[in-house]
């Protein structure tokens, strides 16, 4: 979508138009899962964080700016939420749930039918540290480019993170998932 | 990205997987809030959450 189609489409949406805001929802819906699953990590958790954003923008679309960078504007609404539950799961100690989730069952494994090598690669992923496992969430599931990336991250870890360290930390996320594949498969 | 190597065509072929699934899960759960905000505000006019 051009940069004039999306303004109108956005002013449409802050106007309550109701065939612009599924528009909305169908062009952003993608960024928006993925970029809860990268800071989430748990699928179950993701979906909800995911709800909540855009039933939170969906409040809030008066205040969307046609002119502006929707983008950001809603990718930073969903890593707020997120950084949220994260806050309220840390002071509940329910890390545990969260791991149990991600080693488990979740709302969509059962319509996933995998092969073996692509659990190979989930359970690689899901062995990543945190912080390369996100970028490359981000890369591949949102298909997100290095400057968007380094924005969501910026915006989570409360630091400036540039391009090049994107890139490195997904250069990293691929030579571990290398060797860890290596051993799977 | 225009040439992807083995390890990015298997992430793109399971994120691609995960994801329709998590959209088709995200699509069921919010139509059922749609549907009942469609009944209490037929035009749409943006509102608070209570």
């Amino acid at each position: 979508m051009d940069t004039r189609a999306m303004t109108e489409l956005l002013q449409r949406v802050s106007q309550g138009d109701r065939a612009a805001w599924a528009q909305f929802y169908e062009t952003f819906k993608r960024e928006v899962i993925a970029v809860c699953v990268a800071i989430l990590h748990n699928e179950h958790e993701a979906l909800d964080a995911a709800e909540e954003t855009f039933l939170k923008v969906f409040s809030r679309c008066a205040e969307l700016n046609p002119n502006g960078n929707a983008r950001s504007w809603l990718l930073k609404i969903a890593a707020n939420v997120c950084k949220d539950r994260l806050r309220r799961e840390r002071s509940r100690l329910a890390w545990l749930r969260r791991w149990k989730g991600a080693q488990g069952r979740n709302p969509v494994e059962a319509q996933v039918q995998q092969d073996f090598q692509c659990e190979a690669v989930q359970r690689a992923l899901n062995q990543l540290d945190e912080k390369y496992r996100r970028a490359l969430v981000l890369r591949f599931y949102a298909g997100l480019d290095y400057a968007q990336i380094a924005q969501v991250l910026s915006d989570l870890e409360g630091e400036p993170i540039t391009e090049t360290t994107v890139g490195t930390r997904i250069n990293r996320a691929k030579a571990q998932m290398r060797a860890m594949l290596e051993e799977m498969l | 990205m225009s040439e992807h190597d083995d390890l990015e065509r298997m992430l793109l072929k399971v994120s691609e997987r995960r994801i329709e699934a998590l959209e088709r899960e995200l699509d069921r759960k919010l139509s059922r809030l749609w549907r009942v905000h469609a009944d209490l505000s037929p035009d749409l006019t943006p509102r608070p959450l209570p």
